[in-house]
Formats: structure tokens, sequence, C-alpha cells
């Protein structure tokens, strides 16, 4: 007996469990079928995550950055790194950036942001103002910001954990992901171009003017900032370290920070400076 | 006990309680009361014999707030070996469960096809699904292919 095909509704229970991924190859296989993704009940963070890969695909410069991923990408293993950020005692990775690293294609990757490609790399021209930066690398490097939860009244700063994300070779701009869970920060995205490595309460004007640019998480910061940088910034040269790089340095500075962090946390000390 | 007769005529005795776990004979068996009245079904004992006492999902539960962590993979031990079937009969577990209303049979069912989508091709998948391909004209799917081409694995 010829299979008739499910009813709709079992075929949308089905499509909802799909990662990302399989969910972007099913638009392909029927218009019908297509149309009913806008209506599947599927979490917020991997609809958010689909939405951006239509973004991305209507974008020239990503179509055209395409030649130099797929010449660079290089597997890697994505629950590992996951994994290794649990394993520095970070309790909480914010679930866009959890989906994001376990689902999004590889071949979709958005250039510096993917731990799948040259941890260093440089741009053809002067791109980035010349800086040579290196970005999302492997293994995930935690660290502490302090945090001044200023709008909240008297509080005193505290530290906050945070993935670095991106660091210029002159320490800016930095920008880290607030993995503190429960706050009005978690799971932002922040820029710093001055100043120390701090946090600042989102809705304090005057700070965010001087200290950077935050976005409210890394989906949002995929799309408000890394797109337009790829849109201007379209040549796109070899891979290789900059000779003036010292590895290791800032990302130590910034690691034992983390250390302390967690020194300070066991001997329960809520509140310290640093 | 009530009495459940599958379509080819065979008879099963089975423990009201255990049955109960389809919301379609709980409601059968409200509607034809106490009377030993035979139900009829297709094959679903088992599964609700082993999941016998386990607390049955409230109608309508929200199940989407925690539902991202949970990865398609997340099928017990026991569930998967009883849902490691040919594909004809896996699809008539899922029809039967919906038809039935057994939510976390139906569940069980869906992931594990789920499962089977992953790493197809359009073409593969439809034809699994028996789905028809509507896209037209020619240029319309050339769309398509192009928008997919950045999703598929290397």
């Amino acid at each position: 007996m010829e299979f008739e095909g499910f009813p709709t509704e079992i075929m949308l229970k089905i499509v909802e469990q799909l990662p990302l991924g399989p969910l972007l190859i099913f638009r392909g296989v029927n218009r019908q079928w297509r149309d009913l993704i806008p209506m599947l009940d599927i979490p917020r963070e991997r609809r958010d995550l689909y939405n951006l890969y239509m973004e991305c695909i209507s974008t020239p410069a990503f179509i055209e950055s395409r030649s130099w991923i797929a010449r660079f990408l290089k597997p890697f293993d994505r629950q590992a790194y996951i994994d290794a950020i649990y394993s520095q005692q970070c309790p909480f990775i914010p679930e866009h950036f959890r989906l994001f690293i376990l689902e999004w294609p590889e071949m979709a990757v958005i250039p510096h942001w993917w731990p799948g490609l040259p941890y260093y790399y440089s741009l053809k021209e002067d791109a980035l103002d010349g800086e040579h930066v290196h970005a999302a690398g492997q293994p995930p490097t935690l660290s502490a910001a302090s945090y001044f939860p200023q709008a909240e009244g008297d509080e005193e700063d505290d530290c906050v954990p945070t993935l670095i994300l991106h660091v210029g070779l002159s320490c800016s701009p930095l920008i880290g992901l607030c993995l503190d869970k429960g706050r009005p920060i978690e799971g932002r995205v922040f820029m710093i171009y001055h100043g120390p490595w701090s946090f600042w309460n989102p809705n304090d004007n005057d700070v965010a003017e001087w200290e950077g640019e935050s976005f409210d998480d890394w989906v949002h910061f995929l799309k408000d900032l890394a797109l337009g940088w790829l849109k201007n910034n379209r040549l796109w040269g070899r891979a290789k370290l900059h000779p003036s790089y010292q590895p290791g340095s800032w990302d130590d500075m910034r690691h034992n920070d983390w250390m302390l962090y967690l020194k300070r946390k066991k001997a329960r000390t809520p509140k310290w400076l640093y | 006990m009530v009495t459940l007769v599958t379509s080819d005529n065979e008879k099963f005795n089975a423990e009201k309680e255990v049955v109960e776990r389809s919301v379609l004979i709980k409601n059968m068996l409200e509607d034809v009361g106490e009377s030993d009245q035979p139900i009829p079904l297709p094959m679903f004992l088992e599964y609700c014999e082993h999941h016998r006492g386990e607390p049955l999902p409230a109608p309508d539960a929200d199940t989407s707030q925690d539902d991202t962590r949970k990865r398609t993979t997340d099928i017990s031990e026991w569930d998967q070996k009883f849902i490691t079937v040919d594909q004809e009969m896996l699809f008539e577990i899922i029809l039967a469960a919906n038809y039935l209303d057994i939510k976390s049979l139906l569940d069980v069912g869906c992931k594990t096809v789920a499962n089977m989508i992953k790493g197809k091709t359009p073409e593969e998948i439809r034809k699994l699904f028996n789905i028809v391909n509507d896209f037209t004209p020619r240029r319309r799917c050339a769309q398509i292919k192009k928008e997919n081409e950045w999703a598929e694995d290397r």
C-alpha cells in the first residue's frame, strides 16, 4: 500500500522537532510546507536564527564572502566547544549562542564569529582600521568583567562571567557575551572601545555613550554588527598571523580574572574589586 | 477490565487504568459507562503497559518552554527499542497514536521521524513522506535551491 502522507497536524509536529539545519533544508521540500514554517511552535531562539539565515542569504556581501569561507573553514566539534565552556565552571550559556554553536549551518557562518574559522586572520586592505584581530576562538576563553548596575540604586559594582568573543591587538574593541543568569544583562553582547573591561547597565545612556555599544542578544549582535562589518569589508585576504601578535598575553590576563573570580566566589566573597 | 478488539477481530483484555493513556479510549469508556462493551483498537497495549503508572500529561500543558534543550535524540531506551520498526510500521504507529490521542507515543514517533529527516536532501524527504514538489515554475525551483545552498552540509 502506498503511503499517502501524514495529515498536516502530524507533519507540523515532526518539523517542529528539527534542528536549524534540517529545518532550513525542509524549506525546499514543498511550497505548501514552506508556508507553514512561520506557524510552527518552535523555540524563539531557533526562530531568530532561522530569520537571521534568511537575512544573510539576501545580503550580497554574505554571498560574496562564501568562497573565502569555503577556503578557510575547518571542522570543529560543536558539542565539545559548548562542553568546554561548561567545564570552566560556567553554569549558564545563553540559549541564542548555544543553539548557534550547535545548529548554525557551517557554510553559512559569518566571518569572525565562528570557532571553525582560523583563529587569526587579516583583512586585505585597511579594513577595521588596519587592526588585526581574533575572535570567537578555540578553546573558548572565559573572563570576568566588572558590572555597574547603576540604574538599580546603590549596589556596588560586581563581576560577571563573560565569554571573550573578540580582541583587537591593542585590546580594543573588546567584545564579550555576558554569561550571567538572571540579571538585566543576561545574554547581552557588549562591545567596549575604551576603558576597563566593564559592563554597564544598558538602560543608562550616559555610560553607554562613552564606553561602547551593547546588543540585546547574540542574534541581534550578528544581525546588526557582524553583517554590517561584512557589508563594509568586501575584500578578503589570506589567513595569516599578524607578525606583531604575541600569543597568550592578553588572553591570559583576562583569563586570570576568571580564575580569580572563581576563587573569590568559592571564598564566599560576593562583591569584590580587582 | 475492558475488552479491546482490533480491526481483524482479535480480542484483548486490559485494565482500564492502563488503556486510559489514550485520551480517545478514555473518552470512549466514559461514553459507554460501566458496560462491558468491547472497544476497537490497533496495536498499542504494549506501549501503555510499559508506561503504566507514569503521570498523564495535562490536556493543554505548555511544553514549548523547556523544549529547546531537549534534543531530538532524547528518547528513552525502551521507547527507542519499541519504535525501532520498519518505516511502514512506524508511520502506522504515529497515525494510530494520533488517532488514539496518546501524546507521549506521538512525541516519540515524531522525534524518530525527525531524526530520519536529518541529513536528507529535499528530494529524499519528498520521497520519504510522499510529498509533491509543488515549486513551479523551474525558475522558482532554482531560487529555492540557491537559498538552501548554505544550509547543506559540505
